[in-house]
């Protein structure tokens, strides 16, 4: 019984060593982005305009597959199971809140974890562990401001852009299936739609995107600083990262959610 | 003014439990080629980041021209590297960047000069490297021996007054080598550069070396001028260059044993 209480706290007091840790990083970040400049701005532009192309702009054909399915899924389950009970008229409204407040920025969030993530964990871990962050720390080169900062800057720049495009091509492909069964027209549906929007629903999806697009790439680019002596820490600790930014995606939406609701 | 460009005061470094550096004293006179040697697992290459400011000692204190560099704020240490470079073992270059693209970073993050500028200086480096060829080509399409050059290249791009060398001839082939030690050479007549060499090459030391400091069992064993060291009849001095020596020669063996089963 002992030895279940020990791991227990040992589990516990990791998490909270951890969560620490991310915490000083982010402030350590933080007053980074205060701090007079050392180098050049150009070049970590050229950082963040490669970061925006690799994260947003290569992932839009992804995204857009993902989002025209998810909102024909959503009008054919809407379609079938909304006119028995009688709320034909929540269609609108019901594809508002789950592909505008939720789903948009949740999937794209996945998506972006999967394909910018991992690959923000693996790039920085093999650049610990090849020197290359020494190099770049013994030329004067901050880390922080060249690798970091775009990333976390590209990453939330692509979130909320890829957001908004999730968000229109979701109600094209629930157009296009609402289309085949209701032979309803495009302005009409988009009608249907933009009536049951409220600012408030562009605002919470906005601000996830933004929100989710930091803490993704806070903690992608942490897990890859933790790499520390040899090659094979790195894929473990890409996985960490997955399943520490699904978390906190996930905690934060339902904490945004619960604030919106109560 | 002070002749001692670098100081170092009773550093110690330890890895977990196993002591790597104890009490180690010593300064670094300006314009003059000092080497650190020893037996290997040592501690020299530790010893040569800690001087460089790449880690922080247990205890201890580095001064850079007076200056305590592990107290001084961060921004104010990347300001200071304006001034030193440091060429590693492995070379450290950026994989992602061409090797131009390497040579020209500390270039334009410190002194951000035109583009124009930047392209004549890194050219002119380039060809003075034998690496103009090789310009466009990536980190991981080259020998080691033309990486450490352009790791080289890259380090004197900012003209730095204190350069640090770790293993610069060791692990490449003898052209490479050569080329190598041709160009280290010369900078023993700037007397405004200092150049401090980690090295286990007892041929290359002998040739290049003013002073020479031995490190043995963690600890600074002796440090002086190059002829006494060398001609020292102290029977423990001369069992550790013999150690050095054998080291050496197990390691190009090694060399010469990967680089004929091609």
């Amino acid at each position: 019984m002992v030895h279940y209480f020990y791991d227990f706290g040992k589990w516990f007091l990791n998490l909270v060593d951890h969560f620490t840790s991310l915490c000083a990083y982010s402030i350590h970040i933080l007053k980074i982005l205060f701090q007079r400049k050392t180098g050049r701005f150009g070049t970590g532009l050229t950082v963040l305009f490669k970061q925006i192309l690799f994260t947003g702009v290569d992932a839009l054909p992804l995204i857009a597959m993902v989002s025209l399915a998810i909102g024909g899924i959503i009008i054919i389950q809407s379609l079938t199971f909304l006119p028995r009970i009688g709320g034909e008229s929540l269609i609108g409204k019901l594809l508002i809140i789950v592909i505008i407040r939720e789903l948009g920025p949740i999937l794209t969030s996945f998506i972006v974890i999967g394909r910018s993530g991992t690959a923000i964990t693996t790039e920085i871990g093999n650049m610990v562990v090849s020197h290359e962050i020494e190099a770049l720390e013994a030329m004067g080169v901050d880390p922080i401001r060249y690798i970091v900062i775009p990333r976390i800057l590209g990453v939330t720049i692509s979130l909320v852009g890829l957001n908004i495009y999730f968000t229109i091509f979701a109600i094209i492909g629930g157009y296009l299936v609402s289309k085949m069964v209701l032979v309803t027209s495009f302005p009409v549906f988009l009608q249907i739609i933009l009536e049951s929007m409220v600012l408030s629903d562009i605002a919470i999806s906005l601000a996830k995107g933004f929100i989710f697009g930091i803490l993704i790439s806070l903690i992608c680019t942490f897990q890859g600083f933790s790499v520390k002596l040899s090659s094979t820490e790195v894929p473990r600790m890409t996985s960490k990262a997955v399943v520490h930014a699904i978390a906190a995606v996930f905690l934060t939406d339902g904490i945004i959610t619960f604030i919106y609701y109560f | 003014m002070d002749n001692d460009i670098l100081k170092l005061e009773n550093i110690s470094f330890a890895y977990g439990d196993e002591i790597v550096l104890d009490d180690i004293s010593m300064s670094f006179q300006r314009g003059k080629l000092i080497a650190i040697t020893g037996p290997a697992g040592g501690g020299k290459s530790t010893l040569l980041k800690i001087a460089a400011g790449l880690i922080y000692p247990d205890t201890g204190k580095v001064y850079i021209n007076n200056t305590d560099i592990h107290s001084i704020p961060r921004t104010a240490l990347f300001r200071m590297r304006k001034e030193f470079a440091f060429v590693f073992q492995d070379a450290a270059l950026l994989s992602n960047l061409t090797v131009y693209n390497n040579v020209a970073l500390p270039l334009r993050y410190q002194y951000n000069p035109p583009e124009k500028e930047i392209n004549k200086r890194v050219t002119e480096m380039l060809k003075i490297f034998d690496l103009e060829d090789e310009k466009n080509l990536l980190p991981a399409q080259l020998s080691m021996g033309q990486r450490k050059l352009a790791s080289f290249a890259r380090g004197l791009i900012i003209e730095p007054k204190l350069i640090f060398f770790d293993e610069p001839v060791t692990g490449i082939d003898a052209i490479a080598r050569e080329k190598m030690i041709n160009k280290i050479l010369p900078m023993r007549d700037d007397p405004d550069v200092t150049v401090i060499v980690v090295s286990h090459n007892l041929e290359f030391i002998k040739s290049s070396a003013d002073y020479i400091a031995l490190l043995y069992n963690n600890r600074l064993f002796t440090y002086g001028r190059r002829d006494t060291i060398l001609k020292t009849e102290d029977p423990i001095i001369k069992r550790i260059l013999s150690i050095i020596i054998d080291e050496e020669a197990a390691i190009a063996e090694a060399v010469l044993g990967i680089l004929t089963s091609r």
